[in-house]
């Protein structure tokens, strides 16, 4: 029994690295932001007394929490009525807000947080600022959403629970570069990155378990013929046989047999990678046949989350390693200079693919082409290296003369010169 | 030794508060998540038992019985039970249904016929993606999701027809006197049989001024709070 417990603990609460939750975090984040500016694009139709929504019909759409206490039945056998003093708490920071300028710098703000949230900027601060507020968006007006939104929602809630900003963030390079933290990723409980992975689950049981146990479309595998013969929801153009019979059967079995193992088999390591692929497949499939926006993208992001953050840390070396081992370059220092140990780690961590090698250079400044080379094959840094003067900043005030404390990558990058 | 024996002992993975409230999450969760019965079996014109007419109707009604026993008694007393103070409150209801549990089988799309103080009618064009590129189609697909929507809800129709009415007042001189709401629909026959080409239109719902705002108007019909008419 013990043992027992002792394995379920260590399955959902063991320890390991968050780097799939951190990419995780920019994903979604991205996501966000690009799904806060379509809600934003039809702003005065959505938000405001003269926009199709008024308050009060969006108050009416909201599920009435109510205040009875249920008790799974057993209140009305032991006849009892038990009640909440007062009206349930719900995260609504918009309740009762009709004020359109008041909702636009309150959208205003949450895409703030998810761009926040994308690079890893005060991490734990602003992924929960997101959550709460896609959380008080989504229910000041539901009349808008799809299952896209709910996946969104779920993700961001789960975001804010995490360590997220452990890795692949800006906190994590700004704390690299003042030294108060080593190059290697901490070690922390994984409950919230298991959690994603259990409601990813739940959503594909839960839907497979209502098309097959009610659907009588899907069981007789025509179901995907109808959702492909409405205009309102047609994208681009497909031959018409896929839309037939026996295609048909085909896609709709092909469907509820990856929706189920994508909610059973993907826990099964031999066959996780294949049950995601197909799911890729089916996602891919659909986001190019139906005009559903981002849900497609939505629901497969927290498919990383299946793996380990060592799992996910190796495939990025694997692919600098292998694929990528043609873009390999080193880029000369200035002659006596050298990368300080806290910087060094910094320039690390911005290449995941481990493309960038440091060594000791004879010209007597940085040289134009060499800072290209550094942010160019480093992928952490496309998103700021083509700011102008930016990335030479960076590395002139990493660095430090003197030979004795050159890093262990540049020590690297040296003998491989000589041996050349 | 007592306290040479707490010192050895591992660093927990996690608190045991953080332990209570992932059972708790995953409890709530998955209740929340677990489809609706079948209609028919809440509204009791069903009833879920166990036929012995068969060996074969057995094994299947036995089955039917404990998985819609399962989702009935879900619906009825677990989902409203206090754990909705949890999903509702935080944000993490959810409810996945898509495509579920048949895909819609008819195209549906809305208009609306507008008439002006002079007598003058026109149609106002409510975004239908069938008419859009691909970029605003995937841009404007809130748009007809909240059609669907307001179909089906006759709250959401007054504020439908008082933003018609705004949206198509060109000149002060000449406002809106009546908005009519239309939908168009299409429904997909079983594969091997011809699919229409005409849609049938329904006009459900006239919303006329009489003098008063439009704002009025909506506030009246959905039993919203005073509003002074302009």
């Amino acid at each position: 029994m013990r043992t027992w417990l002792g394995a379920v603990d260590n399955y959902w609460f063991g320890k390991g690295t968050p780097t799939a939750l951190g990419v995780f975090r920019i994903i979604v984040g991205i996501l966000t932001l690009i799904n806060l500016l379509i809600i934003a694009s039809g702003f005065p139709d959505w938000f405001g007394e003269k926009s199709f929504v008024p308050l009060k019909a969006a108050e009416l759409y909201n599920d009435n929490i109510g205040t009875r206490i249920g008790l799974f039945g057993l209140e009305k056998v032991l006849h009892i009525d038990p009640q909440l003093p007062g009206r349930a708490p719900r995260i609504d920071l918009l309740a009762g807000t009709s004020n359109p300028t008041l909702i636009a710098a309150f959208l205003g703000v949450v895409m703030l947080a998810a761009i926040f949230t994308a690079i890893g900027l005060w991490s734990k601060l602003s992924s929960i600022v997101l959550a709460v507020g896609v959380v008080s968006i989504n229910h000041r007006n539901g009349l808008i959403l799809n299952g896209g939104d709910t996946i969104l929602r779920m993700c961001l809630l789960y975001l804010a629970l995490s360590p997220c900003g452990l890795s692949c963030s800006v906190d994590r390079l700004i704390a690299l570069w003042k030294g108060k933290i080593g190059p290697e990723l901490p070690q922390v409980s994984l409950w919230a990155q298991k959690l994603i992975q259990y409601n990813v689950a739940v959503l594909y049981f839960m839907t497979f378990w209502l098309k097959f146990g009610q659907g009588d479309l899907w069981r007789n595998f025509t179901a995907t013929y109808y959702a492909s013969h409405l205009s309102e929801f047609r994208r681009f153009w497909l031959p018409e046989f896929v839309n037939q019979p026996p295609m048909v059967y085909f896609t709709s079995f092909a469907t509820l047999a990856i929706e189920l193992a994508l909610a059973t088999l993907v826990f099964y390591k031999p066959a996780r990678k294949a049950v995601l692929i197909s799911g890729l497949v089916l996602h891919a499939s659909l986001e190019y046949s139906l005009n559903i926006p981002l849900f497609q993208f939505l629901v497969t992001a927290p498919y990383i989350c299946f793996y380990a953050g060592d799992e996910v840390t190796g495939f990025f070396r694997r692919l600098g390693g292998n694929r990528f081992s043609r873009f390999k370059v080193n880029v000369p220092l200035p002659a006596g200079m050298k990368l300080a140990p806290g910087p060094a780690n910094f320039f690390a961590a911005v290449d995941p693919f481990g493309l960038v090698t440091y060594v000791p250079g004879d010209s007597p400044e940085l040289s134009h082409a060499a800072i290209k080379k550094s942010w160019t094959h480093s992928l952490g840094a496309w998103t700021v290296g083509w700011i102008p003067q930016l990335w030479r900043r960076l590395l002139s005030k990493a660095l430090v003369s003197g030979e004795s404390a050159l890093t262990p990558k540049v020590v690297k990058g040296a003998k491989k010169l000589v041996t050349q | 030794m007592a306290s040479n024996d707490r010192r050895e002992r591992p660093e927990p993975n996690a608190r045991w508060w953080v332990k209570l409230f992932v059972a708790f999450h995953i409890l709530a969760v998955t209740i929340w998540a677990l489809p609706n019965p079948h209609p028919d079996y809440l509204a009791g014109k069903e009833q879920i038992g166990v036929s012995f007419d068969s060996p074969g109707e057995f094994v299947g009604s036995l089955a039917r019985t404990i998985t819609d026993g399962f989702l009935v008694w879900n619906a009825k007393y677990a989902k409203p039970s206090f754990l909705r103070f949890y999903t509702l409150g935080t944000g993490f209801w959810q409810y996945w249904d898509m495509f579920a549990p048949n895909p819609s089988s008819v195209d549906l799309w809305g208009s609306a016929s507008v008439i002006y103080a002079d007598g003058t009618e026109t149609i106002y064009n409510y975004p239908r993606m069938a008419d859009m590129g691909y970029t605003e189609r995937y841009l404007r697909e809130r748009y007809r999701k909240f059609f669907e929507r307001t179909v089906y809800s006759e709250y959401l129709w007054p504020p439908f027809t008082a933003r018609v009415a705004l949206l198509m007042t060109k000149r002060a001189d000449n406002p809106v006197t009546s908005v009519t709401l239309w939908k168009h629909t299409l429904g997909v026959p079983p594969p091997g049989q011809r699919i229409p080409e005409r849609y049938v239109d329904f006009d459900f719902f006239r919303a006329d001024r009489n003098g008063r705002d439009w704002r009025y108007f909506v506030h009246r019909d959905i039993g919203w709070v005073e509003v002074k008419a302009h």
